[in-house]
């Protein structure tokens, strides 16, 4: 009687296990095929994730802290322990901080740098992490070009002259991506001389903007905005004391026709790309285009 | 009286003569007028032994005066801008910063918090200098400061590591290896998994879960799966026990073996002092399963209370922590057998032991309830559910999260291969966690007063009194 029992449930336990990894490949294999953009709600901060096919992802900036790592178990599969690039615009803390966890937490392909030292204290930590867990670093420059997949990235800046900035903002990486036919564009924190720069060297026309510094009036400058013309506007803002978004860098975004998806408001925010079109979901209300 | 009588007594009216001292401490004509009542109570109501036992009450109180006279020395001034030294003993890393326990080197001496930023990171055996101003610990968090032995608080002060490794190599070695561990975890899981399997096997302390997770935790009320308690730690003891078995050691070696380890275990996951009481109960609950007998564990549970009111009396009216774990220990004991007996529940076990799991959460949750309702002011139904539906899984739970956790030291392809099961089973249980702590109804939000906190415990000690009397009396008409 009592090796019936235990047998029945090893078989029950058994068809379970078979259960689950069978679910596992079916959903592997059904993965959708479209490419996507993640805009976590990292609270004051950036952070995006962009989902290539073939499980291939390009993580830009990682906020302050540990919260992207919420967002990071959201949108990865929880297997897929590998994130191919990460971009660090900027050696900011707002930028770098949750690099920090995301980098003891997963394998990472390369970490692409703008090649100035931070000064924030935890600066060392992120530099240590780098070092312990080997993972190769490289300083991008403006012209430079990188194919991942079917995505291309184009690196708009710092060049020589705006990598000497005062501050550490104008200094960051500024990249386009061009994929299926969408053109999104990351800016960091830059401000509105940087803006008038690249509007006057690059066609910046795009679909999606990652609206420069967090909404301040310093930037989203109207000479930019009338170069990018972006139909949907991503801002990464939380709690913070200096009062972004700034009404000035709304009202400019919308006086140029973009729709504002804010990550105080609508919490992490899904954009959905492909067929010509795209879609924006929210998490807190849900908006589609 | 018998000797583990006297032994009892004694040991309660320490501890009660301890409590007094945590509330009242200055009011020692107050505690001496108790004990003549207690005292010519005890002699003209039971029996003078029991009057002589009541001594302890007040020696009990004076500890209490004597013990905070020295373990809150300190020579650091308040309130003034300083540069000081200290030896790290103790880094706890939180969500968004970083609580030092620094004991201040010479020319200072004292036991100090320091909570800075989360990075840089800290480590135990640390010596860093900071300046800024040390504050006396006051206010709402005093009991837990005193609870902790910490004498005095520096919030956000500047400081630098100017030397590292200068702790115990022995402790450096526990908290690299529990670093290691977690760290198996933490690259193999994403984050919410990885943290509530490192809080199952070291507890929240080592492994902080995220502050939506906590809170998700608090409402499901399933807290105390991550805090360390007695019963993670009579799992651990449990599958040592099991483990040394199978590695042929003979059952006399296992136990005391088994206590080895585990006194390791404890210093690795910080020997805080809610842990060390988590890991003599885990003990006591073993030694009570193993023996079954009530009188004994009565002994256990008081010596245990005494050694760690010994070690900090503080805690006995302080420590939220020490009461919570009492009280459900306490329930589990006496409550869960009067209940089955209410019930006239048989002995079969159901699914998984489904009834067995829902009739200790009852009787644990019935017996911290005051508690509960007098500290936070709220308690949620959902417990009940939520720990029957998780707690029979719980110890495979933290079986795989060890095995997986370790398999990082090798390869991580080996910990992701086990991590695959870890992960099927912590879906199911986080799910159920989240599902519960959204159901607002099932949530009770109010106070109890210390009124209602005694009024509530008499009327359990009266039920389990009753209940026990009637098995007393069936008993005695089955031998007649």
């Amino acid at each position: 009687m009592r090796q019936f029992k235990r047998k029945r449930v090893i078989l029950f336990v058994g068809f379970v296990c078979a259960a689950y990894i069978a679910w596992l490949f079916i959903l592997e294999f059904q993965e959708e095929q479209t490419p996507a953009l993640y805009f976590f709600d990292v609270g004051q901060g950036d952070s995006a994730l962009l989902m290539l096919p073939k499980r291939t992802q390009i993580l830009i900036d990682g906020g302050p802290d540990q919260k992207v790592l919420a967002g990071l178990s959201r949108a990865l599969p929880f297997f897929d322990r590998h994130i191919e690039l990460v971009i660090l615009t900027h050696p900011q803390l707002d930028h770098f901080g949750g690099l920090i966890e995301v980098l003891e937490r997963y394998s990472v392909g390369v970490v692409l740098l703008n090649g100035r030292e931070g000064t924030a204290a935890a600066y060392q930590d992120f530099l240590r992490a780098l070092r312990e867990r080997n993972v190769p670093t490289r300083v991008v420059r403006e012209g430079e070009e990188i194919r991942l997949g079917d995505a291309l990235l184009s690196i708009l800046n710092p060049d020589e002259i705006s990598l000497q900035a005062e501050g550490l903002n104008d200094a960051g990486i500024v990249v386009m991506v061009s994929l299926g036919g969408v053109r999104a564009l990351f800016t960091g924190d830059i401000s509105a001389k940087t803006e008038k720069e690249l509007a006057e060297q690059y066609e910046l026309r795009a679909d999606i903007l990652k609206v420069p510094h967090h909404g301040s009036k310093y930037s989203s400058s109207d000479i930019f905005l009338d170069a990018v013309g972006p139909k949907i506007a991503l801002i990464g803002v939380g709690k913070n004391s200096y009062g972004h978004p700034t009404r000035e860098a709304l009202a400019r975004l919308a006086s140029h026709g973009s729709q504002i998806f804010r990550t105080d408001l609508n919490g992490m925010l899904k954009v959905v790309f492909g067929n010509g079109t795209i879609s924006v979901f929210g998490e807190k209300i849900p908006v589609v285009q | 009286m018998r000797i583990y009588d006297v032994a009892f007594w004694v040991t309660l009216f320490f501890l009660c003569g301890a409590f007094l001292g945590n509330v009242y401490p200055h009011e020692t004509l107050f505690i001496v007028l108790i004990f003549i009542c207690v005292f010519f109570a005890c002699w003209f109501l039971k029996n003078k032994f029991l009057a002589f036992t009541s001594v302890a009450l007040l020696i009990g109180f004076f500890y209490v005066l004597w013990y905070s006279s020295f373990a809150f020395q300190i020579t650091a001034p308040f309130s003034e801008q300083l540069r000081a030294e200290g030896f790290a003993a103790n880094v706890a890393i939180r969500e968004n910063s970083q609580a030092l326990i620094l004991k201040l080197r010479k020319p200072l001496y004292g036991r100090i918090q320091i909570v800075t930023s989360r990075y840089p990171e800290f480590r135990y055996g640390d010596i860093v200098s900071f300046e800024g101003e040390i504050e006396k610990p006051e206010g709402e968090f005093e009991g837990y400061y005193l609870s902790n032995r910490i004498a005095g608080v520096a919030v956000f002060p500047k400081i630098e590591r100017i030397a590292e490794n200068k702790g115990l190599r022995i402790l450096s070695a526990l908290f690299g290896f529990q670093e290691r561990f977690l760290d198996g975890l933490r690259r193999t899981l994403p984050a919410d998994e990885a943290s509530f399997a490192g809080g199952l096997v070291v507890g929240n302390r080592s492994s902080p879960v995220s502050s939506t997770l906590r809170e998700d935790l608090q409402k499901s009320g399933t807290s105390h799966l991550v805090a360390l308690s007695g019963y993670n730690i009579t799992i651990i003891i449990k599958s040592l026990m099991v483990a040394l078995g199978l590695a042929s050691f003979t059952r006399r070696f296992r136990f005391p073996l088994a206590l080895i380890i585990v006194a390791f275990f404890v210093l690795m996951v910080g020997a805080q002092a809610s842990i060390v009481r988590a890991a003599l109960m885990g003990v006591i609950i073993l030694l009570a399963s193993e023996s079954e007998r009530l009188y004994s564990a009565r002994n256990a549970i008081a010596l245990t209370a005494f050694f760690m009111a010994l070690w900090n009396p503080f805690v006995l009216a302080y420590d939220i922590g020490f009461q919570l774990s009492f009280a459900a220990l306490l329930g589990i004991i006496y409550l869960k057998p009067a209940i089955e007996r209410l019930l006239h529940m048989s002995r079969a076990k159901g699914f998984f032991s489904w009834r067995e799991h829902m009739i200790t959460t009852v009787s644990a949750q019935f017996a911290v309830l005051p508690l509960l309702l007098f500290h936070f002011e709220s308690f949620s139904v959902a417990g009940f559910f939520t720990n029957v539906l998780i707690l029979p899984v719980i110890p495979h739970t933290m079986f795989l999260s060890f095995i997986t956790g370790v398999a990082g030291f090798v390869s991580g392809v080996l910990a992701s291969s086990i991590g695959f099961l870890l992960h099927a089973i912590l879906t199911y249980e986080l799910t159920i966690i989240q599902f519960f702590a959204k159901i607002e109804f099932l949530r009770y939000n109010g106070g109890g007063g210390i009124a209602f906190v005694i009024v509530s415990y008499v009327l359990i000690v009266l039920f389990v009194a009753r209940m026990m009397k009637k098995e007393k009396t069936s008993y005695a008409a089955v031998q007649a």
